[in-house]
């Protein structure tokens, strides 16, 4: 028999409780249990259904520690013949066990196999630089994405991109202004589907500029077959050569994450430095039938 | 791509007393045929606008365009870039339309921002039914107030906007009819003296402005001479008579031109103050057999959005 311990999409609660360390974290949770040998599943019957309106939803809002240390004990007192315990966390609940519930994380990690319940992407700001990672559904490991333009943005959100190797340095009004056109074009090419009035666009020369500036930056990007900007070519008068930027939103990046990614890195007033994001570009929530309104 | 989902950017211009291209209204038509005007903030966020110095009003409304780039500028703005998802190519037309300007050479195509490019067509703006106009730009516009005639106009609806320029609204920088015609009687001999000559255009203008309005002034003094503007029925027309009289000399003019009602000179006069709608359009409408009349005032932005379909339907 194998015992699945679903954690809901969404945030973990900390309540205060008569607990030693006075706070227990509490979580959305599903046990089912499934019979190999017929396949049939069957919601694990729990004690702590004390309302009617509990039994009316699979899923039931749980001291976590201690239901994980009671699937645990089962578990290892069955030894092989007990039940296989299977925990499909969602990365963003994962994230948050760490925090919030070491001990109940290391115990999900000793003794039950770890699953990503849903996909999700993972984008994380680490000195300055993105890292984004993506966890397919149902498995362990996460794998490491490539994306030339969240990478740019991040760049953009500490300062202006570095010169070229060229040349050693640039000036800093050249480099805001390019700062400043490199994320009015992100904004107006990705976010909004409308130029800003503080970009200029120059049909003669197919290239954006700034409407006011010193240095007179200006882009020209280039498109795969698909229309899909992939590199620009920034030239400045403070640049002695043209500056390649790579903008390829990356091969396994949808849009909507580009998109959602592009939004939170262009916005200095988000900060947090960690972003979850289902394929969708949404923030991972649990569908309508996740059961009682808590 | 069919040209019924592709938006068009209708951008009408005009030239100012200095002879600088302005923008007098910008708008936009949906691939649904939606309309939207611009400048309208309302369109770009708010984040969109941070950290530039220009505000889509400041770069839109009353816009000097110092060449075609500026042009095609302007309409990369009103224009959504393409979607990401999809791959098709876009082709927005650029419809220019001139208001008293001649057409200059203008690529046919420009490059739009995204990809793809603009089809760019200029004509004159046309009114619908015949009717005849002329354009008015008030306090609020660039160099105001000033008028131009639309194409079209005829030359009497022309006599009556130079009988116009004498209140304050100048069709061309520089001299005015009264001034010019003035000065030349001065380097004559005989009265008047050039010094005189300031003095006995604003009477003559005051009287002008008196019939313009509707009234029947009397005739005037003015620096020893004797002052009478009248206008009086000729035909379909108006026949303006001016005279000057001294004791032992008298001189005339006239001119002929459009009837007007004074109602509309006198909404016309009170628009040329409006400081927030720096264009309007003056009509000029046959009435039976009189000839063309001046009849109203309509502020641009509004008689194109509601008269569009007229204007504009129907065109190669």
């Amino acid at each position: 028999v194998t015992t699945m311990l679903e954690l809901a999409h969404g945030a973990l609660r900390a309540v205060p409780t008569d607990a030693l360390s006075g706070v227990e974290t509490f979580a959305l949770v599903r046990v089912t249990a499934e019979d190999p040998r017929t396949g049939r599943r069957a919601w694990v019957a729990h004690p702590a259904v004390t309302r009617l309106g509990d039994a009316r939803s699979e899923w039931r809002f749980e001291a976590l520690p201690a239901l994980v240390a009671g699937l645990v004990e089962v578990r290892l007192g069955g030894g092989f013949a007990g039940p296989q315990l299977e925990a499909h966390v969602p990365a963003e609940v994962q994230e948050q066990l760490r925090r919030l519930a070491p001990r109940t994380w290391q115990l999900l990690v000793q003794h039950t196999k770890l699953l990503q319940r849903d996909e999700s992407f993972q984008l994380e700001l680490r000195a300055g630089a993105l890292h984004l990672r993506f966890r397919p559904a149902g498995a362990d490991p996460a794998q490491t994405l490539a994306s030339p333009l969240l990478e740019l943005a991040a760049v953009l959100r500490a300062g202006p991109p570095g010169a070229p190797q060229s040349q050693s340095s640039w000036s800093a009004v050249g480099a805001a202004e390019a700062r400043a056109l490199l994320v009015e074009w992100l904004r107006a090419r990705w976010l909004h589907r409308r130029l800003p009035p503080g970009l200029r666009w120059l049909a003669p020369e197919d290239q954006f500029a700034l409407r006011r500036s010193s240095s007179e930056p200006r882009l020209r990007e280039r498109r795969n077959g698909d229309g899909v900007p992939t590199s620009l070519e920034l030239t400045s008068r403070d640049l002695t050569a043209p500056l390649d930027l790579d903008v390829a939103p990356g091969t396994a990046v949808p849009f909507d994450v580009a998109r959602a990614g592009l939004g939170w890195l262009l916005d200095p007033s988000r900060a947090e430095t960690m972003l979850f994001l289902d394929g969708a570009g949404r923030f991972p929530r649990e569908r309508a039938q996740a059961g009682p309104g808590l | 791509v069919t040209e019924s989902r592709c938006s068009s950017v209708f951008l009408y211009l005009t030239r100012d007393l200095g002879g600088r291209t302005q923008l007098a209204a910008a708008l936009e038509r949906g691939p649904e045929g939606e309309l939207w005007f611009a400048p309208d903030a309302g369109r770009i966020s708010s984040g969109d606008l941070r950290g530039t110095q220009a505000t889509l009003g400041g770069l839109l409304g009353a816009h000097a365009l110092e060449g075609p780039d500026d042009l095609v500028d302007v309409a990369a703005h009103l224009v959504e870039l393409p979607e990401l998802e999809s791959a098709t190519a876009r082709e927005p037309s650029l419809e220019l339309r001139l208001l008293g300007l001649e057409a200059e050479a203008l690529g046919a195509r420009w490059p739009a921002p995204g990809g793809g490019a603009f089809e760019v067509r200029a004509a004159p703006l046309r009114l619908p039914d015949g009717r005849q106009g002329a354009l008015l730009a008030s306090r609020g516009a660039p160099e105001g107030p000033w008028l131009r005639a639309l194409e079209g106009l005829e030359p009497e609806g022309r006599a009556l906007l130079e009988l116009l320029a004498e209140l304050g609204l100048p069709l061309v920088s520089g001299a005015t009819w009264l001034e010019r015609w003035l000065g030349e009687l001065a380097l004559e001999p005989g009265p008047p003296t050039p010094a005189e000559v300031p003095a006995l255009v604003d009477g003559l203008r005051a009287l002008l402005r008196g019939v313009l309005r509707g009234g029947n002034p009397g005739p005037q003094a003015v620096a020893g001479a004797e002052l009478a503007v009248c206008a009086e029925p000729a035909g379909a027309q108006l026949r303006w008579r001016f005279e000057l009289s001294w004791a032992d000399t008298e001189r005339a003019r006239e001119v002929i031109t459009a009837r007007f009602a004074a109602e509309a000179v006198a909404e016309l006069e009170a628009v040329a103050e409006a400081p927030h709608q720096p264009f309007w359009l003056l009509f000029f409408d046959r009435r039976g057999e009189l000839g063309s009349t001046l009849v109203g005032v309509v502020e641009l932005r509004r008689y194109l959005g509601e008269n569009l379909h007229l204007l504009e339907d129907g065109r190669p």
